[in-house]
């Protein structure tokens, strides 16, 4: 992203509620901006897909406001809002070729004949689809037929191309790499995604800001890196990859670090974010990847002996289950080895990770 | 029902008992439709075999201008216009009631659809009553209104059936890729429920086409139509000409199940095209 | 940007959410009221030309209008008076007067007419003292009168009158089902020569019972069959069910007439194998009806059966017979419940459309074999008596209702398939 990204979408304290008493989406402040991608990345029922369909026009905002380049979205009916929409099961046309369901948004718009046929053959060109034009799209296979929704949201070169769980029907392989395809797309087409799924692998891979929606409220936006890294709460720690909690309390603090007793009394030194107050109740997250087994001695503040409890090959590594600091459920990610092939069940082991890795959270 | 395998002597005996009653139940079927055709080629007038010759002499009187072909344009000016207003007010209502809830949608439902439960001869008496206090008796009018009120549950029994299975993200697309709902409605919904509002509109046809206890009550001479004239031919004398008429129609009813058939698969086949 | 802290709002309902919820309840009746206004026009259309002519049935069944308006006088005056004893001269005079003015201006057939439907023979009595009336040149009237015929008389005539006097009766309804009201109000069984309703009601519930019980007997084998054929046979049987079902039912019993008739194919045919020595009767009675209504009821116990019973995967009954269920055990406690619902849907079909037959027995049938639906017809066609057919159409518009609110529930289940 540039220095100063231009805004495209607002969100003002948009809220949505079906009832009237329960707020689906509450207090929603988000703007996306032009030339993002943006991923909504929530478990089911978080309000992401209702937030879409707020954008696109489908459902009423309850309060707050939606703007488009500075224009409230207020009254302005789906047909105009001039987005183009990848829907979870692709919503294709059944009676319709692929060239006409690619067709359909230059028909609505009274563009001439041959400049139609000109923009759908490129737009099939462009996901690989050229001479299919003329099947059905129940001739299709699941991936042809994403490709065809994406070339139909895309030849009218919306302003911004919403997608809904749009790989979601796919089998692993041909997701993994659609998603690259579309991150191709969104490079080289220089257009403006808003992206909504509930997989956290597809979010990190794709988005430039990820928003991580719970309960109807954003917990936070971020890069994927920075989601990843420095996860804002619990709630984003525990949804966001594999994590380890320890429960405790902060002993002391000095600048961003802090020394946190653990409920086992061991004591852990830990980053936090956000200043903290000795005495406070604090919940300490660590990524599988950054506990190391056998550390090097130097720059390693935490050091553990651990048991070995269960040991899960993985190929590339192997999944250790250790027994430590009064629990038996942290993970350590071993890289396969001469050393890690050695880890048996009772074995004991040291581990330990850096300050850095380790962050300070509030309970939930 | 495959024949058991590993079975014992009684599972056999049973399977084939079973075989026997259901192939007789089929002969029973189909079996009188077919053997009356092959009298109406006949070239005498007795109703049974063996056949003395074969002529084309019933269909000679089947095509003079009175009763039969008289009743034909009867019976078909009847069907059409109610094909055509009951396929209209039921697809609409059909759509109306997919489309949203309203305060007593399954009684109004329950109601559009009574006609069907209701025994035809009471539909009959309470239609006749009605007519002759507003002076429909004995009009086209009084007969196709009457037609219009049984043929229109079918037609939302069948278009709510294929409204049931329509995914309206399919509308949500066409409205995002800028289609007005109007346009939404004739480029998307209708060419996807067509088969299914086509099905409901050959129900109503055929409905009419077959019905003769409301036109009995209502109808005079002036509107004859073709099942009026069979009962009446049946109750009166029966001859091969009115076997010649009935293969007529048993051959249009073959050309309707396909018709109908056709119409079914290819909605049934856009429908699982849509899901994988 | 982090969104502020705080729980998805299940606050309390302050005033702001109740206009809140206001807000959006009126949006949701706007949605509702479009879709309404798509199904009004049928529903306005259903309700005046079927439901009210329907609902006015119970208006004609005790509507009694014709006495009151021939003779206004004479209905007050009968009305008036307690039937124990002749009415006296006054009522004679007034009766004179009436039909003598109604017999001139040709009114007094209709109030004959509703007389002979209390005393059968009492119209032409009416009619021949309207024609004689000319000869009674003045009072006393009432000796006059029983001069012209003794039966004016009688008391039981008198009573007649005076149960006919209208405006609204109980006797359609009554008749319908064997009873009347006695001239001092009681309510009796109807003399012997009335009493055929209840038995047209029993015949008409026995024919229906049977063409039920063959239907199921025979319907669900082939039900079984074709569900459990493979596709191609399934495709052909399926087709020989539905050829009968969409062919004209007058055609179909056409087919039947001219198979069952004395000299028709099938009486040819077996004495032509010397299986029998003289002709049966099939036509004209019972046994024709029978065979006749369940060869067009089939169909609809065949088909709600079969769209039942192709949703049943074969595992099923596999799973069964691997878990040590004999055949018979294994049908009853796996198979017969799952088809429990399309087997309903069945018997409530035919049973409500057996119930209502009028042609196939009309044409096939005898005198003895007719149904309900053949009284209806007779007394509104043939005969002009609206009340008794309204009083009947009501009889077996309540054996239907009976049963209508599980059919209704069989319909919007869905195993209702219509091809």
């Amino acid at each position: 992203m540039d220095d100063e990204p231009e805004v495209l979408v607002r969100f003002r304290d948009v809220e949505k509620t079906y009832d009237g008493r329960v707020n689906v989406v509450d207090r929603l402040n988000l703007e996306i901006c032009k030339g993002e991608f943006l991923t909504l990345l929530g478990p089911s029922g978080s309000g992401k897909t209702t937030i879409l369909l707020m954008l696109a026009g489908f459902e009423a905002v309850t309060a707050g406001d939606i703007t488009l380049n500075h224009r409230s979205l207020r009254n302005v009916p789906p047909f105009r809002r001039n987005m183009g929409i990848v829907f979870q099961n692709y919503a294709l046309f059944p009676h319709k070729s692929v060239f006409q369901n690619v067709a359909f948004p230059l028909v609505q718009r009274r563009i001439p004949r041959p400049a139609i046929r000109e923009k759908v053959e490129a737009a099939l060109r462009m996901v690989d689809l050229a001479g299919l034009g003329e099947r059905r799209p129940n001739q299709l296979s699941g991936g042809q037929q994403q490709r065809v929704a994406l070339a139909r949201a895309l030849v009218f070169e919306p302003e911004i191309v919403l997608m809904d769980e749009p790989l979601g029907a796919l089998d692993k392989k041909l997701r993994e790499q659609m998603q690259i395809e579309i991150k191709h797309l969104h490079e080289q087409l220089d257009m403006t995604v808003a992206y909504v799924t509930h997989d956290q692998g597809e979010a990190l891979t794709m988005s430039d800001r990820v928003a991580i929606m719970n309960d109807g409220l954003i917990q936070q936006v971020g890069s994927p890196h920075e989601v990843y890294e420095e996860p804002a709460n619990a709630f984003v720690a525990n949804f966001i990859g594999e994590n380890n909690s320890f429960e405790g309390r902060i002993e002391s603090t000095s600048g961003g670090e802090c020394a946190v007793r653990l409920t086992s009394g061991d004591t852990v030194r830990a980053r936090s974010a956000t200043p903290r107050a000795s005495g406070e109740p604090a919940l300490l997250s660590l990524r599988p990847e950054r506990l190391t087994i056998d550390p090097a001695l130097d720059g390693v503040a935490n050091r553990f002996s651990a048991t070995v409890v269960e040991v899960i090959y993985f190929g590339a590594h192997n999944r250790v289950r250790l027994a430590m600091a009064g629990r038996d459920d942290i993970i350590a990610l071993a890289p396969a080895g001469p050393r890690s092939d050695a880890l048996a069940t009772g074995k004991t082991v040291e581990v330990g990770w850096s300050p850095e890795h380790c962050r300070v959270l509030a309970p939930e | 029902m495959a024949a058991p395998v590993n079975a014992t002597r009684g599972q056999h005996v049973w399977y084939w008992c079973l075989r026997l009653i259901c192939a007789l139940g089929f002969v029973f079927l189909i079996g009188p439709i077919v053997v009356i055709v092959p009298i109406s080629f006949s070239s005498g007038s007795f109703l049974s075999y063996p056949l003395p010759g074969l002529s084309m002499r019933w269909y000679d009187a089947v095509v003079e201008p009175f009763p039969w072909m008289f009743a034909l344009e009867n019976s078909l000016i009847v069907a059409t216009t109610v094909t055509v207003v009951a396929t209209t007010l039921g697809t609409l209502a059909a759509y109306g009631l997919t489309r949203a809830d309203f305060p007593g949608k399954p009684f109004v439902f329950a109601l559009l659809i009574s006609p069907l439960a209701v025994p035809l001869v009471i539909t009959a008496l309470g239609l006749y009553f009605f007519f002759a206090r507003v002076g429909l008796v004995q009009t086209h009018v009084g007969l196709i209104v009457a037609h219009v009120v049984l043929a229109v549950p079918f037609v939302v029994i069948t278009v709510s059936a294929t409204l049931k299975g329509f995914d309206w993200n399919l509308v949500r697309a066409a409205e995002s890729l800028g289609a007005r709902p109007l346009a939404a409605f004739f480029q998307v919904t209708l060419p996807l429920i067509l088969p299914g509002v086509l099905a409901g509109a050959v129900f109503a046809f055929v409905t009419s086409l077959d019905e003769v206890i409301v036109a009995l009550f209502v109808s005079g001479p002036a509107q004859l139509t073709l099942p009026r004239q069979l009962f009446t031919g049946l109750r009166d004398q029966v001859d091969p000409s009115i076997v010649a008429i009935a293969t007529i129609l048993i051959a249009f009813s073959v050309a309707l199940l396909i018709v109908v058939e056709l119409l079914l698969w290819r909605s049934a086949r856009q429908r699982s095209g849509k899901m994988d | 940007m982090i969104a502020p802290a705080g729980t998805a709002g299940e606050g309390p309902a302050g005033p702001a959410d109740r206009s809140l919820e206001a807000k959006l309840r009126r949006a949701e009746r706007r949605r509702s009221l479009k879709a309404f206004l798509l199904v009004a026009p049928l529903l306005l259309f259903i309700v005046v030309v079927f439901a009210g002519p329907i609902l006015s049935l119970l208006y004609f069944s005790v509507d009694d209008p014709k006495l009151a308006e021939v003779l206004p006088r004479t209905a007050q005056t009968v009305a008036a008076w307690d039937g124990a004893e002749l009415p006296g001269e006054d009522a004679y005079a007034t009766l004179v007067e009436e039909i003598r003015s109604a017999y001139a201006d040709r009114t007094v057939a209709a109030a004959a007419m509703r007389l002979n439907y209390e005393i059968s023979g009492f119209r032409s009595m009416v009619m021949r003292t309207g024609r004689k009336l000319r000869r009674i040149a003045g009072p006393p009237y009432k000796d006059a009168l029983i001069g012209l015929d003794e039966r004016w008389g009688d008391i039981a005539y008198w009573r007649a009158v005076k149960a006919s006097a209208g405006p609204y009766t109980t006797r359609y309804l009554l008749a319908a089902v064997d009873l009347q009201r006695q001239w001092d109000g009681s309510i009796g069984t109807a003399p012997p020569e009335r009493t055929i309703y209840i038995e047209y009601l029993q015949r008409t519930f026995w024919i229906s019972f049977w063409v039920l019980a063959c239907c199921i007997a025979i319907g669900y084998p082939m039900a079984f069959l074709i569900a459990t054929s493979g596709k191609r046979w399934s495709r052909f049987l399926l087709v020989l069910v539905l050829l009968p079902f969409w062919t004209s039912l007058l055609v179909r019993t056409a087919a039947w007439v001219v198979l069952l008739q004395n000299k028709g194919i099938i009486n040819d045919f077996l004495l032509y194998g010397d299986i029998i020595d003289e002709p049966l009767t099939l036509i004209f009675n019972r046994t024709g009806v029978y065979i006749a209504m369940v060869h067009i009821l089939l169909p609809f116990m065949v088909l709600p059966l079969y769209a039942v019973m192709r949703n049943i995967p074969a595992s099923q009954m596999r799973a069964a017979a691997s878990l040590g269920a004999k055949p018979l055990a294994s049908f009853l406690s796996v198979y017969l419940p799952q088809t429990l619902p399309g087997l309903g849907a069945g018997c409530i079909l035919v049973f409500i459309l057996a119930l209502g037959f009028y042609i196939t027995p009309a044409l096939i049938g005898g005198a003895s074999d007719q149904m309900l639906s053949y009284l209806i017809a007779e007394f509104a066609t043939r005969t002009g008596n609206w009340g008794m057919a309204s009083a009947i159409a009501i009889l077996l518009l309540l054996s239907v209702a009976a049963l209508y609110p599980i059919y209704r529930g069989l319909v919007r289940g869905g195993s209702f398939r219509l091809t």
